[in-house]
């Protein structure tokens, strides 16, 4: 259906899809002089094609440079706009907000994605660049956390390998790799194109047909593999680092929140949420016996047909909070959940969904993402009212278990 | 388009509400800062105060309390701050909640605002002063946070920087106090401090939201009924030194690292009466943005660095430019920092680079129009500066800055301390 009204929202969506198969979603908001686009790709750092690893992210940088010799990035931010790309696991996104000039910046937005153009020289200049970033994320404690935990909780999946890639793998990037990269990933059946602000369709639809290649096409094959998802791959990770205070993080895979299954992710968060936000008993009692603090939290993830929930933070006794957290859990599953607790964390949930809508950037961000994985952004909140007690207590029960859970820590390295 | 002039009511001597009623939004925001004088004896006292005020109120008495009361809200948030702008260190709570139009809490900016008034005024007490285990967490966690600064090595750099450029002065007292006196946080010094603060802090609030000015001052007035009125609050000032004291220093130091971390601090000249737009434009011409000659030289031209940028203080009047770059290549980053700031001073720049460093401020500028945050953090900054213009106003002003603006505002610069965090050289 080419239009949705979510009357509770004050929203109106369009949804089109080109002959190319290129989806576009329009999302009007009248009185802004601001606007958003997104121009997201099916594919990320674990999609390799032939290329060497870290290619996904390689080509988001190349992919600025035009053949005249301008820069993309350039122009649209010498309109004003600010512009830029990001590459995920599972996703890449091209995207930028502006308050003048809209639809120069769309048109630049589309041609330039739709256009690779990479030179033996600008593909050796960038290597440097990159190493740079990798060194930088090299020295962020989070970050080895993160990877830490995929590698204990995933054999095979490629989530677990770096979305920059090593200096090593990136020294080997050629121009032909990334040109075959870009003609097997970047087809207009593998995008999707969203809008906030402007209303102008007609206009919008026009220009994205013109910049993208016409003629059908396909999305490519995407496949990683079967992962168990009953236990980690291996039970912790450790680290030493010259940090102030220990990390730790840890992780459960859940059935993935896919095809069919996407309310399982609104499950998932309201399950976390009861069980260890700031409102819950368990996050006093933790907090007032100073075994967490403010960095504690937890999370959710979809990507590459996995699933898993992950929670953390700063604390010198991570085994205890581990401990206490999966207890907990248990509790609440065979015990019950109070009735007025849940439907106080529920109505959390909705304020939390409202203002998240207020943001551009995360309404074409979410519009494009679940416009990739086949479901309405929009439905969050109905579906959130539908959730029941015991679909998330079962939820709780299935799995907040040791034997599911993988560890990662990052101990101090003490002085020598 | 919709023209936002913000209402300015004062409450108290010393107490100022700006309202801007704004009906584009599915929320609403308030936040109330209490603006001190950033001081090495008060402010690792002032960072925990807001924290410990969150612990609980007399009427909550604890976090699951106070959580459930805003979760019941649809979720409202009140979230305690520490914010460094110049020499101010300003304190208080943000709160954003869901507009009456998508709820059916009509009465929730009166709940909100209660609940502010309460965590500020009325908070949890023992024998009338703070509880010693809500003290000693959050002192716990204050000190926790200024150790773990050093994790964050790009923010570290930046820090040490200011310190040691800034010794002596109060800029150099970084955002949350230094651990020595972290440590001593107690429940007699922080109760005083309360009490102080509430007495002789310069309150700034700020809300907006669909709601008419009417009833956010009657909800203000309500919430705060118990604030004293004072005739001492003034706004702290912030001491600008026009020009570096001696030649430019370099200090080096070492740190389990991947990238060397370099900061280079500067004066900007005298402040008295400064051109904002020219200022946020020679920011951006020369690092504020990817298409800023630091950006285009040091990273696409020579790949000496991923990360490079610049930034202003301008109620402090200094600029720092950051950059990440390999420790062997010190001297060549230097070099082009050097070439970069001459090359603004002298007017070395094209038009076209001009342009595009004006349409980024002006866009920048809208954006904030568009926010609720931006517009909350715009008018703070601009009650600490002086400025009377409206994020469109100065925008469109920002288009309007000439080369001679660009190298009046940059004729002031000087360079003052450069510092460099990198892993230990190998023939130490």
């Amino acid at each position: 259906m080419p239009k949705r009204e979510y009357a509770r929202l004050g929203e109106t969506v369009y949804y089109d899809t080109l002959p190319n198969g290129l989806r576009v979603v329009t999302v009007p908001r009248a009185g802004f002089r601001k606007a958003a686009a997104y121009l997201m790709v099916g594919c990320g750092g674990v999609d390799r094609g032939d290329a060497p690893l870290g290619a996904a992210h390689f080509l988001e940088h190349k992919l600025f440079e035009m053949p005249e010799g301008e820069n993309a990035l350039t122009v649209m931010t010498r309109r004003g706009a600010n512009a830029n790309a990001f590459t995920a696991s599972d996703v890449t996104a091209y995207h930028f907000i502006s308050t003048s000039d809209f639809f120069e910046n769309l048109e630049t937005l589309l041609s330039f994605v739709n256009t690779p153009y990479f030179t033996d020289e600008s593909v050796e200049r960038e290597k440097p660049i990159i190493a740079r970033e990798i060194a930088m994320t090299d020295d962020e404690p989070d970050t080895a956390l993160y990877y830490g935990l995929l590698g204990a909780l995933f054999k095979k999946n490629p989530i677990r390998d770096p979305v920059l890639g090593t200096v090593g793998t990136i020294s080997a990037m050629t121009p032909a790799d990334l040109y075959a990269y870009h003609k097997k990933f970047y087809t207009p059946a593998n995008m999707i194109l969203t809008v906030v602000g402007p209303g102008e369709r007609d206009r919008i639809l026009d220009l994205a047909s013109r910049h993208t290649p016409s003629g059908p096409s396909l999305p490519p094959e995407r496949g990683y593999g079967e992962e168990s998802v009953e236990r980690p791959y291996r039970k912790t990770f450790r680290e030493r680092r010259d940090i102030s205070a220990p990390i730790f993080l840890t992780g459960v895979k859940t059935a993935p929140a896919v095809g069919a299954n996407t309310r399982l992710e609104l499950v998932a968060a309201l399950a976390l949420n009861v069980l260890m936000s700031e409102g819950s008993p368990l996050w006093s009692e933790l907090y007032d016996g100073g075994l967490i603090n403010d960095t504690f939290s937890f999370d959710y993830e979809t990507s590459a047909g996995v699933s898993f929930l992950s929670f953390g933070g700063e604390t010198e006794h991570s085994d205890r909070v581990v401990e206490r957290v999966f207890a907990e859990a248990q509790r609440l599953s065979k015990n019950g959940i109070p009735a007025d607790y849940f439907e106080r964390c529920r109505k959390a949930a909705v304020g939390d969904e409202l203002r998240a809508l207020d943001s551009f950037d995360n309404v074409a961000y979410n519009a494009a993402l679940s416009g990739l994985y086949g479901y309405d952004y929009f439905d969050t909140l109905p579906t959130l009212l539908g959730i029941t007690r015991e679909e998330v207590m079962d939820f709780l029960g299935e799995y907040m278990t040791a034997e599911r859970a993988a560890t990662a820590k990052i101990l101090v390295k003490e002085a020598v | 388009m919709i023209k936002l002039r913000p209402e300015i009511t004062v409450l108290s001597p010393g107490v100022t509400l700006t309202s801007v009623r704004d009906e584009r939004f599915k929320t609403g925001c308030v936040s109330i800062s209490l603006i001190t004088p950033l001081d090495k004896k008060t402010a690792a006292l002032n960072s925990s105060l807001p924290f410990v005020l969150s612990r609980g109120t007399a009427r909550h008495p604890d976090t699951e309390s106070l959580e459930a009361a805003l979760d019941d809200l649809y979720g409202a948030r009140i979230e305690p701050f520490v914010r460094k702008r110049g020499e101010c260190q300003i304190i208080g709570f943000y709160a954003d909640f869901a507009d009456p139009a998508f709820i059916p809490e009509k009465r929730i900016l009166e709940k909100v605002t209660a609940l502010m008034g309460e965590l500020l005024l009325a908070p949890a007490l023992y024998s009338g002063r703070f509880r010693r285990d809500f003290v000693e967490t959050e002192r716990d966690n204050l000190v926790a946070d200024i150790r773990a600064e050093i994790n964050d090595r790009r923010f570290w750099a930046t820090g040490r920087l200011i310190e040691l450029m800034c010794a002596g002065e109060a800029y150099g007292v970084p955002r949350l106090g230094r651990l020595r006196e972290a440590e001593k946080v107690s429940v007699a010094t922080l109760t005083n401090r309360w009490h102080e603060v509430l007495r002789c802090a310069r309150i700034e609030i700020f809300y907006c939201g669909s709601a008419p000015v009417s009833q956010v001052e009657r909800a203000l007035k309500a919430a705060l009924s118990t604030l004293p009125v004072s005739r001492t609050r003034g706004t702290p000032m912030t001491a600008v030194i026009p020009e570096p004291k001696r030649l430019p220093r370099l200090f080096i130091e070492a740190a389990e690292v991947h990238e060397a971390q370099l900061r280079v601090g500067y004066r900007l000249g005298g402040m008295e009466k400064p051109d904002h737009p020219a200022l946020l434009v020679l920011n951006s011409l020369l690092g504020g943005s990817s298409t800023s000659r630091l950006f285009l030289d040091m990273r696409e031209k020579r790949g000496l660095a991923y990360s490079v940028s610049s930034q202003l203080d301008r109620q402090k009047g200094i600029m720092l430019i950051a950059a990440g770059i390999d420790a062997e290549r010190y001297p060549d980053a230097m070099a082009a920092i050097d070439e970069a700031v001459a090359d603004i001073q002298g007017g070395q720049f094209t038009d076209e680079e001009l342009e595009g460093a004006r349409q980024s401020v002006a866009g920048s500028l809208y954006t904030v129009a568009d926010s609720q945050p931006g517009l909350e953090s715009f008018a703070i900054g601009a009650t600490l500066m002086g400025i009377d213009e409206a994020p469109e106003e100065l925008a469109q002003l920002s288009l309007l800055v000439t080369r001679e603006d660009v190298m009046d505002a940059a004729a002031g610069i000087k360079k003052d301390t450069v510092y460099l965090l990198r892993e230990e050289a190998q023939d130490a």
